[in-house]
């Protein structure tokens, strides 16, 4: 199918984008950017985690730009993104060294190192709390405070994973690394897809997508139901090496992340002196930037979901993988309302020949 | 004090404290702006821990900034677009490179910070160790098949 370009419309398009000016600044409130990036933190990962950019007061500003349209953040961030050198490669961030937040397992109840709930939703009314509705800077400060006069110090939290214990036990499949690192960012992403290049890709996908194919895989379309062997959230460092001295390392920041390792019963790919068929655990694994629990999880089941043999749905990789990246289904979905005013003409064109070839029937 | 021990702390002070230190390098000795700070990405790798297999988790927004103190090379990459911090950041590890006579009194002061940084780190445990948890099983269960 063609395109064909339209003109004019040019002065109605400026209006329109001044427009949004107007309904940008709508009540009286200012809404300041630090405001928006310490309060609406969670909305901020899903934004820098969907961009696959960590740049949390930029992902504010974007939010702030957009009026809150997710799909517009990570629009603006991707392009903001695509105008920056990338000069520096971290080494890989050691997720096992997380200064944990968070860290719970719905496998075992009591593991090395303990669980953590950290701050959660999970366990809260889902009531709405009208006290916050008129709720003045005198209240906040108050919490503020509350907070800050705590002088409790403890060590910070440091846990080996819960699947270091399982695999000394042997009976965890481990899975073949594979060496290919694939960027999707440089190059496009081609069928079969190395894990490398599927991990990327759920890591960037839109949250809802994600959930939305993780939960069709449980319900059904997948192989099995997964149980959560451990997900924790924390500070990982960022580290590269320091270029002018051999041996030396650059700290450059830390960024919060949430990792998730679900487990799934398998049969042993390993061969066994014996005939029985022997279990073993498969593990799914789920990496994404900030606080995002149910994304996490979710990863870790598509993940292992494309690792496994089958002929659903979900092991089709170019299902999953290219249906899934906000910038791009957004985008593809957004241009359907733009002028296709020659297209449809020939399209209603050849409805109407048809519908005169049949009139006679009709009579 | 290793480069990474540094860059740490550098990272962690404010802006004022990080200029303080620059301004005692910059006292007696010059410092050379060979790349001016601008804004750039670092890509973040990470492994899945049970196979090894590397993957790109995504990029961080970072500032850097080369300098010559001395001759000796200096550089900063630092987390946020602050560009001015990142620049007195690339003086002190430029002075920490040429090891100037005034390191012991900067280092001094990098210490306060590593201070600051610690009791910080360790205030915020406190807070998440409250959360610990210590889930029961309402059955008759022997306790060891369920603890790892």
């Amino acid at each position: 199918m063609a395109y064909v370009a339209v003109t004019g419309g040019r002065e109605a398009v400026e209006k329109s984008i001044e427009l949004l000016s107007k309904y940008r600044t709508g009540g009286e409130s200012q809404v300041e950017i630090e405001a928006i990036q310490e309060r609406m933190g969670l909305l901020i990962d899903r934004i820098m985690s969907e961009a696959g950019f960590y740049a949390p007061e930029y992902a504010a500003l974007a939010l702030k730009q957009s009026e809150g349209s997710l799909e517009e953040a990570v629009f603006l961030l991707r392009a903001y993104r695509s105008t920056l050198a990338r000069s520096w490669y971290s080494k890989p961030i050691s997720t096992e060294d997380m200064t944990i937040h968070r860290r719970i397992s719905a496998a075992f109840k009591d593991i090395v190192g303990g669980q953590f709930l950290g701050a959660t939703y999970d366990y809260t009314h889902r009531l709405l709390d009208f006290s916050i509705m008129d709720e003045t800077q005198e209240d906040v400060k108050k919490i503020k405070e509350k907070w800050q006069s705590m002088q409790e110090e403890a060590e910070p939290i440091k846990v080996p994973r819960v699947s270091d214990v399982l695999r000394e036990e042997g009976v965890i499949s481990c899975g073949k690394k594979e060496e290919e690192l694939e960027d999707i960012t440089l190059d496009p992403i081609t069928f079969p897809a190395p894990r490398s290049a599927r991990l990327q890709t759920i890591t960037r996908g839109e949250t809802g997508y994600v959930n939305g194919l993780a939960y069709a895989g449980i319900r059904g379309f997948g192989q099995s139901h997964p149980t959560v062997g451990e997900l924790r959230t924390g500070d990982v460092e960022i580290i590269i090496d320091y270029p002018m001295a051999e041996g030396e390392e650059l700290y450059v920041g830390s960024i919060v992340c949430t990792e998730v390792e679900s487990f799934f019963s398998e049969e042993s790919q390993e061969e066994s002196q014996e005939e029985t068929n022997e279990l073993k655990l498969g593990i799914g694994y789920g990496l994404v930037f900030g606080r995002n629990d149910n994304k996490a999880i979710s990863m870790s089941i598509l993940d292992y979901i494309l690792c496994s043999e089958g002929d659903g749905i979900l092991n089709n990789q170019e299902f999953v993988l290219l249906h899934g990246d906000c910038l791009e289904m957004s985008g593809f979905i957004s241009h359907l309302k733009l002028p296709h005013y020659v297209t449809f003409q020939s399209k209603l064109d050849r409805v109407r020949s048809t519908a005169k070839k049949e009139e006679p029937e009709h009579e | 004090m290793n480069k990474k021990e540094l860059s740490r702390i550098l990272e962690f002070g404010s802006r004022e404290e990080i200029k303080k230190l620059a301004d005692m390098v910059a006292e007696n000795h010059t410092a050379v702006i060979t790349k001016e700070p601008e804004k750039t990405m670092v890509m973040i790798q990470a492994k899945e821990p049970n196979s090894q297999t590397g993957f790109y988790l995504g990029e961080m927004l970072a500032a850097q900034c080369y300098v010559e103190i001395d001759g000796a090379k200096g550089l900063s990459v630092m987390a946020g677009d602050d560009l001015e911090k990142v620049k007195f950041a690339a003086i002190v590890d430029g002075a920490h490179t040429a090891k100037i006579n005034e390191w012991n009194a900067i280092e001094q002061e990098l210490m306060k910070i590593e201070k600051c940084r610690q009791t910080k780190i360790r205030k915020e445990a406190a807070l998440y160790r409250d959360t610990q948890v210590n889930f029961r099983v309402m059955e008759d269960r022997d306790e060891k098949e369920i603890s790892i």
